[in-house]
């Protein structure tokens, strides 16, 4: 082990650590960088991340490549480490439009942020800025305004170290050079928005979210992607009760900082508009939750013959509440039913559904191959039901978010959560549980799904967090860990 | 005097009709006066919309409250709340009665008196019927079944039954000088000899500062009081019946300022001019007794209207103080002295 | 601590009040003799100031060009949040150079039912885009009408020449040479794929 001393704090790191992780991990010390990036490596381009090693104000040291040596004296903001970064600052800026009012980055811009810190109130360069190639269609994803580049190569990089192919890189020399298109025409990797989220600056910008809001006004729930197994630590941000755009969230465990495009697109699933289905029905006729609730109760009697099928959308809590009211409903047949679409060897796993293995853990069974023949079928959430399991039903029973095609042969409808909108716990492809937390609120007629089963079971259960202590304690004996997630 | 009832009937439905209207005309434009000199009292221009300087706008006024929806509430003693409005009206209109507007006129060689009914004991009358307007009042404060109206209504009754006293002390000490109490005997008596205000200047006062309570005009108008009461008795009152109130209260001004003219101001006197002089001109003497007349009265009441937007409201203490304390010891030694006097 | 200012003790000729109602009668009637300093409303007006806070109001520069990006700081600062602005991308078939400025309202609400008049709007504008105008008379059949929307704001705000026009021109400026034209690029990798 290593021992050194930053900002006048002793920290101990094992060797090759370099002096912006120790910095970071053992003392919170934020140390600027644009493009050093933990997900993808090291460069040393940018120069902001300058600190003093022992003293040396005439020569410092990048924190991002420089490792912590034994006995090191590393000052963060010495005044010659401050001068410099105003330095590297006022050289970024030189040519930097400083076009904020029209850039969707302002607002979680770092080179906003330094430059309040590092940066001067005026500039000293009278000269004509750079002109460079503005809103390049690099697909139909990603936008590039060469302009706002500070060429820090995160991007290149991103697909160099991450994804192994180079559709982008830097052309021209000195003052000329800007990133741009290979030969091979717009970029068609499935992971290439996650350039738009590592750009430090505005150059970068999805062509999904530009121009839809400022994310000042926006509000953010840190949550996990329901479009697969994977479970990708997400940050959602929606405005007005609207969701805007999906955000990876870094989990070392599981996602790093990436998600796939088609996972960071799939909040426009969950805005449902006036599609949504608010209170219940019973017989397409609308009805209030309970007598719906009762009704429910009436179909299923002694429970002989019923099976219910519960979408692996819902968060374990549901599952649980779901299975306790059947067991004590005298139902005993339990099936998941899930959906798949196609994988790949990175993130994407062939189950699009984000709860599979909690409902496995939880003691529900996929739907056989041959399926009884049944009285009754209570479906619970969003679900594809076979359709031989259709055939020669008394009743049939939906409960979810929307209507679908199936709801006109359904004797009670009843209302559900999108999985934005749920807390509670889903396990994920590697037997991980992780915290889910809604993102939007769904209105009126709309109340939490593990509270529908709550009430037929008569349960006073006063939030989810007592069925998330019991799902804890069933998934802990199992190969559910639970991992606090970095927000 | 003519034996002609037919004579008689005629003179005299003249006299009224001329006199009632003169009035009613009076008390539709005192509220243009009231707004314009207090306009021009705070530097603004006031009404001038309706008709030239807004001389319409009475006639506007008239008009909305004649085609307002009369609505009565329903919480209200509906047979005096309909009474109260008129019963404010017309003693007003009463007192106009014995009050002479001019020198007598001759119709047809006859000689006729310009008053409607020349009593003798007009003063008296005066009194009698002006202290009935407060019932008017106080039973639409009562009739409204509202705290507001209610306080306003009792307030009333104590403020008139207040000065009513100083009211009637003030000029026993005319009636003591001119031994009588025909108003146009007093008028007369003004007319050759010097006018009472200068006789009588601390009956004048009493006389006039008791007016103004009797009227509910500023600073005596706690019965309105539109800080602390809402607007006091008329709170529930709109359209033709809260025009009655309105008209009741310049009617009344009106009443009380010919009252001042013709007990203190000599009537339809003009100085340096005798009863010979007035009869010597005829009938042309009637007109300007008349101009005579009626100018005090628009002086007196450019006076109310002139307090108004001078002097703050009384609190409910220093108007019951003012009434007991000063203006009716005032009064009792006005009478006194007057007696004194006139010690033969 | 409790002062006691004791009342002063008023002379016999002050406790008559005659005279200070008189001199009271005094300066009211010599009132009535002055000018009058109000004003005769709708056929007189008011005399609007340069920095008279007014309605709010977008502004054109004198290429026609409406100046407003929608950045949102308007909207971000109103203090009662009467500022509602739908972000969106440049219009369509545009006369003047929106190269640089890809971004305009598509829609702009400003209620002034809510408008306090207070100017931050006007004061935090990076494009100087909106501006508090002499405009003083508002009103309307309805509350729907005085939620001014940005067809309303222009008229309200109208053309106000712009000495620096910061975006005008910049792509006249393009450094000749050098690069890709990789629009060119793009599209020619797509046919021939």
């Amino acid at each position: 082990m290593i021992t050194l001393t930053i900002d006048g704090r002793q920290v101990e790191v094992a060797p090759g650590t370099t002096i912006l992780e120790a910095a970071r991990d053992q003392l919170g010390i934020e140390i600027p960088h644009y493009c050093y990036h933990r997900d993808i490596g090291i460069d040393g381009n940018c120069r902001i991340c300058l600190v003093e090693v022992n003293g040396n104000s005439a020569k410092l040291a990048i924190s991002c490549k420089q490792p912590c040596g034994d006995k090191m004296d590393v000052q963060t903001a010495s005044p010659a480490v401050v001068a410099a970064r105003k330095g590297v600052m006022e050289f970024l800026l030189i040519n930097h439009p400083l076009d904020c009012t029209i850039c969707d980055q302002a607002g979680e811009c770092p080179l906003q942020e330094y430059s309040y810190e590092y940066g001067s109130g005026d500039s000293r360069f009278v000269e004509r800025k750079r002109n460079k190639p503005k809103h390049v269609e690099f697909s139909d994803k990603v936008m590039f305004d060469g302009e706002r580049c500070i060429l820090c190569t995160r991007c290149t990089r991103f697909f160099e170290t991450v994804r192994e192919c180079r559709p982008i890189g830097v052309e021209n020399m000195g003052g000329k050079s800007t990133i741009t298109l290979g030969p091979n025409g717009p970029i068609a990797d499935p992971y290439q928005m996650n350039i738009v989220d590592i750009c430090p600056v505005g150059a970068l910008t999805s062509r999904d979210f530009r121009f839809k809001q400022r994310v000042w006004f926006m509000d953010f729930a840190d949550t996990v992607c329901a479009g697969c197994a994977r479970g990708c630590n997400i940050t959602a941000g929606a405005y007005q009760g609207k969701l805007l755009r999906f955000v990876p969230r870094r989990n070392p465990e599981v996602n790093k900082s990436w998600m796939c495009d088609d996972g960071r697109l799939s909040y426009k699933d969950h805005n449902l508009g006036d599609a949504r289905l608010r209170g219940a029905k019973i017989a397409g006729e609308p009805a209030s939750i309970d007598d719906a609730l009762a009704k429910l109760a009436e179909l299923v009697g002694d429970g002989q013959g019923v099976a219910v099928l519960a979408s692996t959308k819902d968060t374990c809590e549901e599952l649980l509440a779901l299975k306790t009211w059947a067991a004590s409903a005298g139902v005993t047949t339990l099936w998941h039913g899930a959906a798949t679409w196609s994988g790949d060897d990175f993130l994407r796993c062939e189950d699009a559904t984000p709860n599979t293995a909690g409902a496995k853990a939880l003691g529900y069974e996929p739907v056989p191959a041959q399926a009884p023949a049944l009285r009754g079928l209570v479906v619970a959430g969003d679900v594809d039901v076979p359709p031989a399991l259709l055939a020669g039903l008394d009743f049939l029973v939906l409960q979810r978010a929307t209507e679908t095609e199936l709801s006109a042969g359904a004797v009670v409808l009843l209302p559900g959560r999108t999985p934005l909108e749920k807390k509670g716990t889903w396990v994920n492809v590697d037997g991980l549980a992780q915290d889910v937390r809604p993102a939007v609120e769904p209105g009126p007629g709309v109340p939490e799904d593990w509270t529908l089963w709550r009430d037929l079971l008569g349960e006073s259960w006063p939030s989810v967090k007592s069925l998330t202590l019991r799902v804890r304690a069933e998934l802990g004996g199992a190969d559910g860990r639970l991992v606090a997630s970095e927000s | 005097m003519s034996d002609n009832l037919l004579f008689i009937i005629g003179t005299n439905l003249a006299k009224i009709i001329l006199f009632t209207h003169l009035v009613l005309i009076f008390a539709a434009y005192m509220p243009w006066v009231e707004r314009k000199v207090s306009a021009w009292m705070q530097d603004r221009v006031g009404p001038n919309r309706v008709g030239y300087a807004g001389l319409l706008q009475p006639i506007a006024d008239a008009l909305k409250f004649i085609f307002k929806e009369d609505a009565i509430p329903g919480h209200v003693e509906k047979v005096l709340f309909v009474l109260a409005p008129a019963m404010t009206v017309i003693p007003a209109l009463l007192i106009l009665a014995v009050i002479p507007f001019a020198p007598p006129v001759k119709v047809l060689g006859e000689s006729v008196q310009m008053v409607i009914a020349d009593l003798d004991t007009g003063i008296l009358f005066v009194f009698a019927i002006s202290s009935l307007s407060v019932y008017g009042i106080t039973f639409a404060g009562w009739a409204s079944n509202n705290k507001y109206s209610l306080l306003g209504g009792v307030r009333s009754s104590a403020q008139m039954i207040s000065y009513e006293v100083c009211l009637g002390l003030s000029v026993v000490g005319i009636f003591m000088a001119a031994q009588t109490l025909r108003l146009t005997d007093i008028v007369t008596l003004q007319v050759d000899g010097v006018w009472n205000i200068f006789t009588q200047p601390i009956g004048a006062l009493v006389f006039i500062v008791a007016a103004f309570a009797e009227t509910n005009r500023l600073p005596f108008d706690l019965p309105e009081a539109e800080t602390e009461l809402v607007a006091g008795y008329h709170t529930e009152y709109g359209s033709m019946k809260f025009a009655m109130f309105f008209a009741g209260e310049y009617a009344a001004m009106f009443v009380f300022s010919a009252l001042v003219a013709v007990l203190f101001l000599g009537g339809w006197d003009v100085p340096f001019m005798s009863n010979a002089t007035f009869a010597a001109l005829g009938n042309w003497g009637v007109v300007i007794g008349m101009l005579s007349f009626l100018t005090k009265v628009c002086a007196f009441l450019f006076f109310y209207v002139w307090v108004r937007w001078t002097i703050p409201r009384f609190r409910f203490d220093q108007l019951m103080h003012l009434g007991w304390k000063v203006l009716l010891p005032l009064a009792l030694v006005n009478v006194v002295i007057t007696g004194l006097w006139n010690l033969p | 601590m409790a002062k006691v200012v004791d009342r002063h003790k008023l002379t016999w000729y002050e406790e008559l009040y005659l005279p200070a109602i008189a001199s009271g009668l005094k300066r009211t009637f010599r009132q009535m003799f002055q000018p009058d300093i109000t004003l005769q409303y709708p056929e007189e007006r008011p005399q609007i100031y340069d920095d008279y806070r007014g309605a709010p109001g977008l502004v054109r520069d004198q290429d026609g060009r409406e100046k407003c990006v929608s950045c949102q700081l308007c909207e971000y600062i109103c203090p009662p949040k009467a500022i509602v602005i739908v972000p969106g991308e440049a219009p369509e078939g545009a006369t003047y150079d929106y190269s640089h400025i890809e971004k305009a309202p598509r829609e702009f609400f400003i209620d002034m039912l809510r408008c306090i008049y207070c100017g931050y709007c006007e004061e935090i504008c990076p494009e100087q885009a909106i501006f508090m105008t002499g405009e003083y008379e508002l009103n309307a059949g309805s509350r729907q009408e005085l939620v001014h929307d940005k067809k309303r704001l222009y008229e309200i705000g109208g053309l106000r020449p712009d000495p620096i026009q910061k975006w005008k021109g910049k792509d006249d400026r393009l450094d000749a040479g050098g690069f890709t034209d990789l629009r060119k690029r793009g599209a020619g990798a797509e046919e021939g794929e």
